[in-house]
């Protein structure tokens, strides 16, 4: 009987000594219930034959029609495959990147020479995605600077975004090229909170710069990279569809089509709504449980995790 | 204890706040709808005002983006005396924008779109999922202009007719004056045209310096390319996809036609053969020599390796560049304008552009299909059940198939835009030497509209192609080459079919299935011209158009079209 009064009271007590902080939570909390958790009510349409006339709620129940026709169709393994290998190698290259940026970036000692860099490559990051997109159609097309240039180390010179064999190659690295520099300033931040004295420590016991790294710095940012690591792999089954849509052609569809813009063309294209939900209901479910397992792997092995 | 009901109220206010955007969809849509209804009343007070969906798109002018800036459309809202709320899907986005409004229960009163293809399930599905009114009652009432139409004209009423007897839409008619008028007629008088509009063209100087005949069979375009080829045109042949499918180049020698890549409405890949039955391009034999055919030319580097992602500005700087020799052209506003543009750039310059004919596998060979749109594009306006005031919107409508409303829309305003000379409309002096220092089309662009849910005059598009930089006794290639293309010897009949609707139970059948073909047709069409995908895999790739139920379309189709044809006897 007293226990849930306490708790009660322990809530009152915390929420009058932080009312700030919980007033200030609330727009973010409003946000999550109002365009994340309000709109899983339409997930259902993913079980039914949505009609326009009859709405969400009022469409005929058909239980797992659209996952058996999307399954049993000819571009499941295809889209589900070129998503996971996307995601895989976007991972591989452009997750690292920025934390080694970031430890080269700290071990640079000229100041001016390091603010130059560090700008040059956030600058990516503030250009819209469109103009991106543009940007790399041109530079990719056949008589483009890009597809020039490697021209001269023997590579064929062709419009590289009709050869589906290239598709993968061109969306990694200018991933790269784009999120380097504003990745890498999350653990710019992590390594300014090391505490010095433990270079000092590990100088005086003869460690070079490469040990005190390995030893020093690297161990004290390792938390920062796994909640983002597991925070990527949260979005492992979202890889970056707009961009995507921006460049792909039907002609590359072998390696481009991923779930997100299959999703989107059947849906917002054909207006086939449930079919296109079916689909994306099956991603946000992939999605969910590689968080779960990776939160629980990471808990196990570094005792950082989410929850 | 007053910080905590302070707080408490914050919480349900928050709550409240979620109420109002979320809920259940269903509530939610309600709410916004009443709060539409308080604002259309109120507006209604003052003066009526419709909300107009149309792609500005339609307007078809580099000067004016918008129909709140045009000229015509300014004129018309004032003569019709309601206020029209112009809303405008963004340039490329109108398919996507067309299928998310209508999934909402709030809708603009008037909106303007291919409702026989855009919509899931046809028109009829529209009326019947109570997204649109059926207009049969109330063109008696409140559109006596469109009315005296579609009894002159019996073929347009056919045409915008459901199975089940339904009007759904104000439609967007191709009108011209009869070939045996010696004076342009009104609007009521002119027949319903089907206009063909796109088509080859390739660089007379450039055959001249080879020595060669403009080139009619496929043989001697490849040897026209290659002779462009070996004097250093960089690029031969030079199109854009959408362009080189819409205008079936090269196509048509096999008997068969494509679908447009890149365009979903509209259904060219069909065509009606000689024998009264469908045909579906792609799937014919006859596909396999087109598709070798244009390997041949991609994999000898006479076809623009870009042809697949470039856009129409990268095809014309090739060609003001110099380095195309033949490219597909659309509407030619363009020829005299090219022409004037190389010159500007280089005053010695032989460029000469002509407009052909699409060439054919054996000379005298009588070509079947020619590239064309039906009098009635399928592109209508429909009222929505969104509208509260029926007669306004009928009214807005109706306005533009009276003979003032409609030569406003067609050519702007007598006197500034255009002006009658022996009978027929012209373009005024001040249009063609504008003090813009612009084109003479592009200045009467922003008094003319070019589609729109009422009969468009040939008339005025042939006007406004016209090339007004010529001296005496050249030649106008612009509308020369329109002469050609739409010739019969061009081909006998346009490709596509007639507006067929499917019924609302073989809709979804039917769009699964073919929109599953055409994302496969329209892969395997770059695939198969660029090499990834070997041609002698040409027999799976038809097995597995028939997997992916092709043979159900076609028995859809063929159904449909025995309903129209009852329909229209």
């Amino acid at each position: 009987m007293n226990k849930p009064s306490l708790t009660l009271r322990t809530i009152k007590k915390d929420i009058q000594k932080n009312k700030w902080i919980y007033l200030m939570a609330i727009p973010v909390l409003a946000f999550y219930i109002c365009f994340s958790y309000i709109p899983m009510a339409g997930i259902q349409i993913a079980f039914k034959d949505f009609n326009f006339g009859a709405g969400i709620w009022g469409s005929p129940w058909v239980g797992l029609k659209h996952f058996i026709s999307f399954f049993k169709g000819p571009y499941a393994w295809r889209i589900i495959r070129n998503t996971l290998l996307l995601s895989f190698y976007t991972i591989v290259v452009c997750f690292p990147a920025p934390i080694l940026f970031a430890l080269l970036l700290n071990e640079a000692k000229n100041k001016l020479f390091k603010r130059t860099i560090q700008t040059v490559s956030y600058l990516p990051h503030f250009i819209s995605l469109v103009v991106i997109c543009g940007l790399i159609k041109e530079f990719t097309q056949s008589t483009g600077l890009v597809s020039t240039l490697l021209s001269l180390f023997g590579v064929t010179q062709e419009t590289m975004l009709l050869n589906p064999d290239r598709f993968r190659a061109v969306y990694i690295i200018s991933d790269l090229w784009q999120t380097i520099g504003w990745n890498s300033i999350i653990y710019l931040a992590a390594l300014s909170g090391v505490d010095p004295t433990l270079y000092d420590a590990a100088a005086v016991d003869g460690a070079g710069r490469f040990r005190r790294v390995l030893h020093v710095t690297l161990p004290c940012i390792m938390p920062t990279i796994i909640i983002m690591f597991i925070l990527r792999i949260g979005q492992f089954m979202t890889v970056g569809y707009d961009k995507i849509l921006l460049l792909y052609n039907s002609s590359i569809y072998e390696t481009a089509d991923v779930i997100s813009t299959f999703v989107y063309r059947k849906g917002v294209v054909e207006s086939n709504f449930s079919f296109s939900a079916a689909v994306g209901v099956f991603n946000s479910l992939v999605n969910f449980i590689l968080v779960v397992i990776v939160n629980k792997i990471s808990a196990k092995v570094s005792e950082t995790s989410l929850w | 204890m007053k910080k905590l009901t302070a707080f408490f109220t914050a919480c349900a206010l928050v709550v409240m706040s979620l109420a109002g955007c979320g809920g259940s969809p269903a509530d939610n849509s309600s709410s916004t709808q009443s709060e539409s209804v308080s604002e259309s009343t109120s507006t209604e007070q003052t003066a009526a005002s419709i909300s107009y969906w149309m792609d500005p798109q339609n307007i078809g002018s580099s000067q004016v983006k918008s129909f709140k800036d045009h000229k015509a459309w300014q004129e018309y809202e004032k003569n019709v005396g309601v206020s029209i709320d112009w809303q405008e899907p963004a340039s490329g986005q109108s398919a996507e924008q067309f299928n998310l409004i209508i999934a909402t229960k709030d809708m603009p009163d008037i909106m303007y779109a291919y409702w026989s293809t855009q919509y899931p399930g046809g028109p009829d599905a529209a009326i019947a999922d109570g997204k649109i009114v059926a207009l049969n009652d109330y063109i008696d009432q409140y559109a006596p202009n469109f009315k005296a139409y579609l009894d002159a004209h019996p073929d347009i009423r056919q045409e915008i007719t459901t199975d089940s007897g339904n009007i759904y839409c104000f439609p967007g008619v191709y009108t011209y004056t009869s070939a045996n008028s010696d004076v342009w007629q009104d609007t009521i008088t002119r027949e319903p045209y089907e206009e063909t509009f796109m088509g080859l063209v390739i660089r007379k100087d450039l055959l001249d310096k080879a020595n060669l005949d403009i080139p009619v069979t496929l043989d001697d375009w490849y040897e026209a390319l290659v002779a462009f080829k070996d004097m250093g045109i960089k690029y031969p042949m030079s199109c854009i996809a959408m362009m080189l499918t819409g205008s079936n180049a090269f196509a048509t020698a096999y008997d068969i036609t494509l679908p447009m890549v890149g365009f979903n409405a509209g259904n060219t890949a069909f065509a009606l053969n000689d024998k009264g039955s469908i045909i579906y391009g792609p799937a014919q034999d006859g596909y396999k020599g087109y598709l070798t055919f244009m390997n041949k030319l991609y994999s000898e580097g006479l076809l623009d390796p870009d042809f697949m992602v470039q856009d129409r500005t990268n095809v014309q700087s090739k060609i003001i560049n110099g380095e195309v020799g033949a490219w597909v052209e659309m509407m030619p506003t363009g020829l005299g304008a090219l022409r004037s543009q190389v010159l500007a750039e280089d005053p010695d310059s032989e460029f000469y552009p002509v407009g052909v004919p699409n060439p054919v596998l054996k000379e005298g060979q009588q070509l079947l299909y020619k590239q064309g749109n039906a009098a009635y594009v399928g592109a209508g306006a429909a009222i929505t059940t969104s509208c509260k005031d029926i007669a306004a919107a009928c009214k807005v409508l109706d306005y533009g198939w009276s003979e003032e409303g409609n030569r406003l829309l067609n050519w702007g305003i007598e006197g500034v835009s255009y002006e009658m000379v022996d009978g027929w409309p012209k373009l005024t002096d001040k249009m063609i030497h504008n003090d813009k220092g612009i084109s003479a089309s592009e200045a009467f662009s922003e008094y003319r509209n070019l589609n729109g849910p009422y009969p468009m005059d040939h008339t005025q598009r042939l006007e406004s192609k016209r090339d007004y930089t010529l001296k005496d006794g050249e030649i106008d290639e612009n509308l020369k080459s329109l002469d050609l293309w739409s010739d019969p010897a061009n081909g006998l009949k346009r490709a596509g079919l007639p507006s067929t609707t499917m019924l609302v139970e073989e809709a979804s059948t039917y769009a699964n299935a073919y929109n599953e073909i055409s994302t496969y047709v329209s892969e395997m069409f770059s695939k198969f011209i660029m090499g990834n995908e070997p041609l002698d895999k040409f027999e799976s790739y038809q097995e597995n158009l028939k997997a992916m139920g092709l043979e159900d379309v076609m028995r859809l189709q063929e159904t449909a079209l025995d309903r129209y044809n009852h329909r229209v006897q």
